[in-house]
């Protein structure tokens, strides 16, 4: 499902990440974790090959970081589901709109994407803001149109970058129980943070990265 | 593919940068128009040179000494020359007719005999070109002993057509640096609206949205910025031609295919501005 072999990509300041090895199966939950700057993010832009791996390879589905071509990234991208800290929905357009352009993107019927959205709002509890714009919506309604649009697309995969990073510990809580029952019905999820108390209170596998490399 | 998805998303884009979008029209129709008036400048200065052409002639005076065979043989090697397409023989009779047609006054009555030389009066092709090679064509004329002097009627005209020739390599001049300089203008004021979008870009590249997805909104929004100025430029020029034609008739020739090419530039200026411009956001 996901595996990364050995990866290494170093940015040009010298800071980056080496020899990251592991396997996330499906329906698995694992916590990336780390202090700020390790390469948590790194990690995960690897998996989605916003930063392409110089050294080693990424397996995602049956794409395979050392044979996909630039035109094929997209196509991976669509088998993984990306969720941020700093949540990245459109301000021009509403919660309803922010989630059906991932349907869009990839030709979706209209009928089929009305059905997904309000499907992926009801999980999120966010049923009664579709048409509410992200400025209008709190840290965490946002941070929940963000898992929405990222869990519409049913991928693989679910990673989060430090979905918590912004919220309150109330709202944080609200979030993880959100993750924790996506990760419940099936999908795999991978979340990166640098809280190892939250890490520890969920029954998930840690796997600790300190200085760009695996402890 | 989703055009639904492109077109939708094209039109949002218009009303969310409307200063953006008004400031990519005017700046379209503002070079559409200069580069129209170019056209229309290139287009009647050739009109004028054509028509010009057209009437031009030029009268060969024979020296007095030659024979009828001499004439007529001279007359054969002009009619062979290039571009000539009548040779008109005056005798000195008829030179002396039309001398007293235009002054009234018998020459006879004055002089003794005629002074007035024979001359062929040659009419040149429209092709002929007055500009370069018409001097050249007299000068080749006077060379010969038979030959006594070319007149080029039109002198005054002359200056004019050369005048229209060197203003028409000005305004090809002028034409290709206003085009260059528009599309550069168009794709960078494109390139704000784009650079305003980035973010919606970047996340949409992270959905996993192809570049060819994200490209075609912007490439359709360009293309209706490029209509709606073309269309703009189009109600312009068809009334400043108009209200032009009103103070002076018939001076100005505006063909119908001006309008559907000035259309057809703003379209293809808007969305080929787009492409450029986009290219360096993908």
């Amino acid at each position: 499902m996901l595996e990364l072999h050995n990866v290494k990509f170093i940015y040009p300041t010298g800071d980056g990440i080496q020899h990251i090895t592991f396997r996330i199966n499906p329906g698995e939950l694992v916590f990336l974790v780390g202090p700020s700057g390790a390469g948590k993010s790194t990690v995960l832009k690897s998996i989605f090959l916003q930063e392409r791996p110089t050294e080693g390879h990424v397996i995602v589905g049956e794409y395979n970081s050392l044979f996909v071509s630039r035109q094929e990234i997209p196509y991976l991208r669509r088998k993984l589901g990306i969720v941020f800290q700093d949540f990245k929905l459109l301000n021009d357009r509403d919660v309803f709109r922010n989630i059906s352009f991932v349907l869009e993107v990839i030709g979706t019927r209209s009928k089929v994407i009305k059905r997904r959205v309000l499907r992926a709002l009801a999980d999120v509890g966010l049923s009664h803001k579709s048409r509410k714009y992200p400025e209008e919506l709190s840290g965490g309604e946002q941070q929940r149109v963000a898992i929405a649009r990222a869990i519409v697309n049913e991928p693989y995969i679910l990673l989060a970058d430090e979905p918590t990073g912004n919220l309150d510990p109330d709202t944080a809580g609200e979030i993880m129980d959100v993750l924790m029952r996506i990760n419940m019905r099936g999908t795999s999820l991978l979340m990166a943070t640098h809280n190892f108390a939250l890490a520890k209170a969920y029954n998930g596998r840690i796997i600790r990265i300190e200085h760009g490399q695996l402890v | 593919m989703n055009l639904f998805y492109s077109v939708r998303e094209a039109f949002s884009g218009f009303t969310k940068a409307r200063i953006s979008m008004v400031i990519t029209i005017f700046t379209v129709s503002f070079f559409l128009f200069i580069l129209s008036i170019v056209a229309i400048l290139s287009l009647n200065m050739n009109r004028l040179v054509t028509m010009l052409n057209a009437n031009h002639d030029v009268q060969l005076f024979l020296a007095n000494t030659l024979t009828s065979v001499e004439i007529d043989q001279l007359r054969s090697d002009i009619l062979a020359m290039d571009d000539v397409v009548q040779v008109d023989y005056i005798s000195k009779e008829k030179a002396a007719e039309e001398f007293k047609k235009e002054f009234g006054d018998d020459i006879f009555a004055v002089l003794e005999e005629n002074p007035l030389p024979a001359s062929f009066i040659i009419k040149m092709n429209e092709k002929s070109d007055m500009k370069t090679n018409l001097s050249d064509f007299a000068g080749e004329l006077e060379r010969r002993p038979e030959v006594d002097e070319v007149v080029l009627h039109q002198g005054a005209l002359q200056i004019l057509v050369k005048f229209a020739h060197v203003s028409r390599v000005v305004l090809y001049l002028l034409f290709t640096l206003v085009f260059l300089g528009s599309l550069f203008m168009i794709s960078n004021t494109i390139r704000l609206i784009i650079f305003a979008r980035q973010q919606i870009i970047a996340t949409m590249k992270l959905v996993g949205a192809t570049d060819a997805f994200i490209r075609r909104p912007f490439l359709i929004e360009g293309l209706l910025q490029g209509f709606i100025g073309g269309v703009i430029t189009m109600l312009m020029i068809y009334v400043l031609v108009k209200l032009f034609l009103l103070q002076w008739p018939g001076l100005l020739l505006v063909p119908r295919e001006l309008y559907w090419i000035v259309l057809f530039a703003g379209v293809s200026f808007g969305f080929s501005a787009s492409l450029f411009a986009i290219r360096r956001f993908l």
